[in-house]
């Protein structure tokens, strides 16, 4: 099938917004990745302080090798989505509540505030002793990181639904639930998508912090172990796949909220 | 048809302080009559019509529309509001179907419906297009589309064309005639145009400063069909008059 000259344009217009979009980057980090090796060189560090891309490099073909570094992986992996789920299903249900109950958003905001004052590094320890060195207590922080931003934005995100929305729905005899479905989720979605790129990010946070405080398994626990050895390369290496890990969960979001939103860029 | 009964609403704003928006109102309008309310801006109007749709319940009186008193939105009634009102992370078509998708219709006969009514007020071929790729103008005509599609006996139209330009509201009036006669349906129409109101209505009626009540009815005996040009025609001119010094509360 021929395409049209408008098509070709598109697809040509298209596939070179692609490549900006990744040369870019990758640019920037070889960039990077040679004045990283160049610091090493004039510089002369000893190893255990700085250790040049390339012995990073091999650290990690060694932990990969040797499954070291996906079994921490799996664990981190599992607590940060964990966490991200129950956090965001936890906030943007009570969120909901709060933005349609004034009662209970009194009766509430004070524990929420409170909860929020208290650095989430300080009630890590306490998770710890609740619910053990294992996962659960990891998503059980990160979950609790993520819950604030993504319950303000969801009541934001709920109160901003314009009233002549409400009244259309009314107007046309929408049942509570047509006018939860069809109206308070989609009006909201553009504010709870920010809510759980935020959340994406945070869920990391909050998982590292909790390996941090108390762990037998996890990247944080191996950063953790290896810094305790002087063992930088292996630290640089759990610190990079923790960066791929927040990246990619964020890509993933992004993806997710593009998908959504699509009708908020609509393609003429 | 309607019957609006001595209609009275308070608003409660604090409990120390209210707002009498309407004082007993009494309208009647018969089957297939259009009839235009006009009156100086926050008599009531608005507050007239939510009460009619069955959105607001009055503080006294009642409504009644073929025989039945008004407890609430009821499908005999379909409401076109000043802004379109379209929910924007739906097309076209979608907005339009609403009614029908909420009202449990399957999606190809609501669909199908649907494409009719969009032809009939002159979207045929921006069934996928967003609300944000519309005009003002064509918004506008989705929320009419959208407004018919429960078949109402009942239009409410609350300054349908007031963000309108000029042009693009004189166009939309002689659709609204247009439509008006294909489906024959009751119309009350909010405008705060007296030329619109002259063009379009059957009756005008007129408010009093809050609170509201109404004034005075002007008949429109312009003769019909309608055109633009009739606005230039000496009756015309009379009407207009009449309705002006009405809203100013001269007497005649
Ligand atoms: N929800 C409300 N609460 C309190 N006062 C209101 C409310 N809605 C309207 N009013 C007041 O009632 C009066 C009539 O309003 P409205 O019906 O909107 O007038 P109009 O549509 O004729 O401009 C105005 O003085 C307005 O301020
Ligand atoms: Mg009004």
């Amino acid at each position: 099938m021929a395409l049209t000259a408008n098509q070709q344009r598109v697809s040509r217009r298209r596939s070179t917004w692609h490549i900006s979009r990744v040369a870019w980057p990758i640019a920037a980090f070889v960039i990077f990745l040679l004045a990283w090796e160049a610091l090493i060189r004039i510089g002369d560090y000893p190893a255990f302080i700085l250790p040049g891309p390339v012995a990073v490099a091999q650290k990690f073909v060694r932990v990969f090798a040797d499954g070291t570094l996906l079994r921490h992986t799996g664990v981190t992996f599992i607590e940060v989505t964990g966490g991200l789920a129950s956090g965001f299903t936890l906030a943007t249900v009570t969120g909901y509540a709060i933005a349609k109950s004034p009662t209970l958003e009194r009766i509430l905001t004070p524990y929420i505030v409170a909860s929020q004052a208290v650095p989430v590094v300080a009630i890590a320890p306490l998770l710890i002793i609740w619910f053990g060195t294992g996962i659960t207590s990891k998503i059980l922080i990160s979950a609790l990181i993520v819950f604030f931003p993504v319950l303000v934005t969801t009541i934001t995100g709920v109160r901003s639904v314009p009233q002549e929305l409400y009244d259309l729905m009314r107007s046309m005899q929408a049942t509570p639930w047509q006018i939860f479905t069809r109206l308070e989720v989609p009006a909201s979605m553009p504010v709870l998508m920010a809510g759980l790129k935020v959340g994406a990010t945070l869920s990391v946070i909050g998982a590292v912090v909790g390996e941090f405080t108390g762990a037998d398994a996890g990247l944080g626990f191996m950063i953790n172990l290896a810094d305790g050895l002087f063992d930088t390369a292996r630290v640089f290496v759990g610190v990079f796949t923790l960066i791929a890990m927040a990246l990619l969960l964020y890509g993933a979001v992004a993806l997710l909220e593009r998908r959504v939103l699509a009708w908020q860029r609509p393609t003429d | 048809m309607l019957t609006v009964d001595h209609v009275s609403h308070v608003y409660q704003v604090a409990s120390d302080h209210a707002v009498e928006a309407l004082r007993s109102v009494r309208l009647a309008v018969r089957e297939n009559e259009f009839v235009c309310l006009v009156g100086p801006s926050g008599c009531g109007k608005s507050t007239l019509l939510r009460i009619i749709s069955g959105l607001l319940a009055p503080t006294r009186g009642q409504v009644v529309i073929n025989r039945e008193v008004v407890s609430g939105p009821h499908p005999n009634v379909g409401q076109v509001f000043q802004n379109a009102n379209l929910m924007p992370w739906r097309t076209v078509l979608e907005n339009v179907t609403l009614p029908l998708e909420l009202a449990g219709i399957s999606r190809d006969q609501r669909e199908e419906a649907a494409h009719r009514m969009i032809r009939l007020v002159g979207l045929h071929g921006f069934a996928n297009r967003l609300p944000a790729q519309l005009s003002g103008g064509m918004a506008q005509r989705v929320a009419i589309a959208r407004a018919l599609m429960q078949s109402p006996d009942l239009l409410l139209l609350d300054e349908p064309f007031g963000a309108l330009d000029a042009l693009t509201r004189e166009t939309l009036g002689e659709e609204l005639l247009r439509i008006w006669r294909l489906r024959s349906s009751t119309v009350l129409m909010v405008t705060h145009s007296i030329s619109e109101a002259v063009l379009l209505a059957d009756r005008i009626a007129v408010m009093s400063p809050r609170p509201g009540h109404i004034r005075e009815i002007v008949m429109v005996d312009l003769p019909r069909p309608r055109s633009l040009d009739m606005i230039h025609t000496r009756r015309a001119g009379e009407l207009t008059r009449a309705v002006r010094a009405a809203i100013r509360g001269e007497d005649q």
